[in-house]
């Protein structure tokens, strides 16, 4: 046991070591490091920006649901559940014929010929109107359609208005670009994973390569494969922590020094997102960066630790 | 005590690297292991690091079969022994004193001991004032001396030399032959010494064993080199 952590204590001294002795391998392999950390952060924040962007206009987009001029508060509430109980419905907004009517003049303040033929007729021509908004833009068929299946359809519902609308147009175009950016973002990631795994490695191996020398020799001189291993895997552990804090260091610098046009563009505040999810962000690095660290060091060096 | 049992050994379809090699070494001999290069010494050394498998015969050291080693096994075999090579071996990374103290480390000696210990040998091989130097900073006589405190520092009971003058000149080469005299006498370490250097085998009187062409071919206290 106490040999144990003689050893372990030893593998970490050496670790550190091998680290700082080996300027050149070390400089090179943290620069890659380095790289693929900023890359994943970079990614990480992106991400989350985009899908902020799609929040915001998803937001922006709901179906009104026009009910019959004679249907009554009670049997409107109960339709109202009902639609809210869907699945993929986000909510719903119940709007009286007295609201719909002050929507309807705000609209058109600035069109009098529309606002008088309206304060003509002596009776509100409006009627209650169930406000939709799904969960996810490519809902809002699936909603109408069991809309229109319900029994209240026909009674209680008097139009939906949502085939021809502009809103469907809208819905749809938008669902195309969504479609087309999800494909991105998947390829995008799929490329910077491979890149992310393939470069360290790749950097680890030749590392490790260069010790092969004084692998051979710690084994003929008694080693054991965890004694030969652990100053390794304690490098491959300060690739990843060291690549973590430059990179960090250097997305956060850079995040925060942009010009605040950027954020706007991304219906975001973007330096009070990156504070927040500092730690997140930090996390998923450091995280990454030990494993790729740690395990490339274990795989390439495993090929000199036979015979 | 090393024993060697109708051993023979073939690289591939080529002649033999061993060919019904059978020799003891008891305790505290100085063996010289003879013979051009390719004749199988380095074969030999190499069955007893553990480095490389019989194809017939067996091998033992200490009284444990060692032929057939296990993988696992292999680093607590290795620290019974003191290894010295033609190319010393050094970890380039370490400084002297850190390349004895690592061959104690493995064993998980306390850093105390260590710091008590590896001095003392770095003064028994000359080297206390390259104490902090790195391989690359030094001689190579002074590498090999180097290399032999480190084979030395656990205090083994065996010592393998593969050519550790082989690329010394004659000067560095009589300091190491003139260390392994002196360990195989004060310390009573059996040394096995193997070499095509006809000068220092005719000097020094000892147990010789020539090989050619992985056949022993004679075996002779106080022998001479006759290839
Ligand atoms: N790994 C190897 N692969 C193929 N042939 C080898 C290998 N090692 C040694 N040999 C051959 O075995 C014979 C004996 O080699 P070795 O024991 O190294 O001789 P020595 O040390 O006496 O010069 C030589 O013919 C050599 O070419
Ligand atoms: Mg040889």
């Amino acid at each position: 046991m106490r040999t144990m952590f003689l050893h372990l204590l030893r593998s970490i001294k050496y670790g550190f070591q091998n680290f700082v002795r080996n300027v050149f391998l070390t400089v090179s392999t943290t620069i890659v490091m380095v790289l693929t950390l900023f890359g994943l952060g970079f990614f990480l924040i992106v991400n989350q920006l985009s899908s902020n962007a799609v929040d915001e206009v998803e937001n922006k987009i709901d179906i009104p649901i026009y009910l019959a001029e004679d249907v009554k508060k009670d049997k409107a509430k109960e339709f109202q559940s009902y639609v809210d109980n869907l699945a993929n419905v986000k909510s719903t907004k119940f709007v009286s014929e007295e609201e719909a009517l002050e929507d309807f003049k705000t609209t058109y303040k600035d069109y009098p010929d529309i606002l008088d033929s309206i304060n003509i007729l002596n009776e509100n021509p409006l009627s209650v109107t169930i406000v939709v908004q799904a969960e996810n833009i490519r809902d809002y068929d699936g909603i109408v359609e069991q809309i229109k299946r319900s029994k209240y359809a026909g009674s209680v519902v008097k139009e939906i208005n949502y085939e021809k609308s502009s809103t469907k147009r809208i819905i749809d175009r938008l669902t195309r670009i969504l479609d087309w950016v999800q494909n991105l973002q998947f390829v995008v990631m799929i490329l910077l994973a491979f890149l992310a795994i393939a470069i360290p490695y790749n950097t680890i191996r030749l590392t490790m390569y260069s010790y092969r020398n004084e692998i051979e020799i710690m084994r003929l001189v008694g080693a054991s494969n965890m004694q030969i291993k652990g100053p390794f895997l304690v490098e491959g552990v300060l690739f990843g922590v060291f690549g973590t804090i430059i990179s960090a260091t250097l997305l956060f610098t850079m995040v925060l020094s942009l010009p605040e046009g950027v954020g706007d563009f991304f219906s975001t505040n973007i330096s009070s997102y990156v504070q927040q999810n500092a730690l997140m962000i930090v996390s998923a690095q450091l995280a990454v960066g030990i494993l790729l660290g740690a395990g490339s060091s274990a795989l390439a060096i495993n090929r000199y630790l036979k015979v | 005590m090393i024993l060697f049992k109708n051993v023979s050994r073939e690289y591939g379809d080529h002649n033999p690297a061993l060919d019904n090699v059978s020799l003891k070494i008891e305790d505290g001999e100085f063996v010289m292991l003879v013979g051009q290069s390719g004749a199988g010494k380095s074969t030999i050394i190499k069955m007893l690091t553990g480095e490389e498998k019989t194809d017939q015969g067996v091998v033992y050291f200490q009284n444990r079969r060692i032929d057939r080693i296990k993988p696992r096994n292999l680093p607590d075999h290795r620290k019974q022994l003191g290894v010295v090579f033609q190319d010393f071996k050094l970890l380039s990374q370490k400084t002297a004193y850190e390349n004895v103290a690592f061959a104690m480390e493995i064993l998980g000696r306390s850093h105390k001991e260590i710091k008590r210990k590896v001095p003392r040998f770095l003064n028994i091989v000359g080297m206390s004032n390259k104490a902090k130097k790195f391989p690359a900073q030094m001689s190579g006589g002074e590498k090999q001396r180097l290399a032999i405190a480190r084979a030395l520092i656990n205090e083994p009971s065996v010592l393998l030399a593969d050519e550790p003058t082989g690329n010394l000149d004659v000067f560095n080469s009589w300091d190491i032959v003139n260390l392994l005299l002196k360990i195989n006498e004060q310390l009573e370490t059996t040394v096995l010494f193997a070499t095509h250097n006809k000068e220092i085998v005719n000097s020094i009187n000892k147990r010789v064993v020539s090989l050619d062409k992985g056949k022993i071919i004679r075996d002779s206290m106080e022998g001479k080199y006759i290839i």
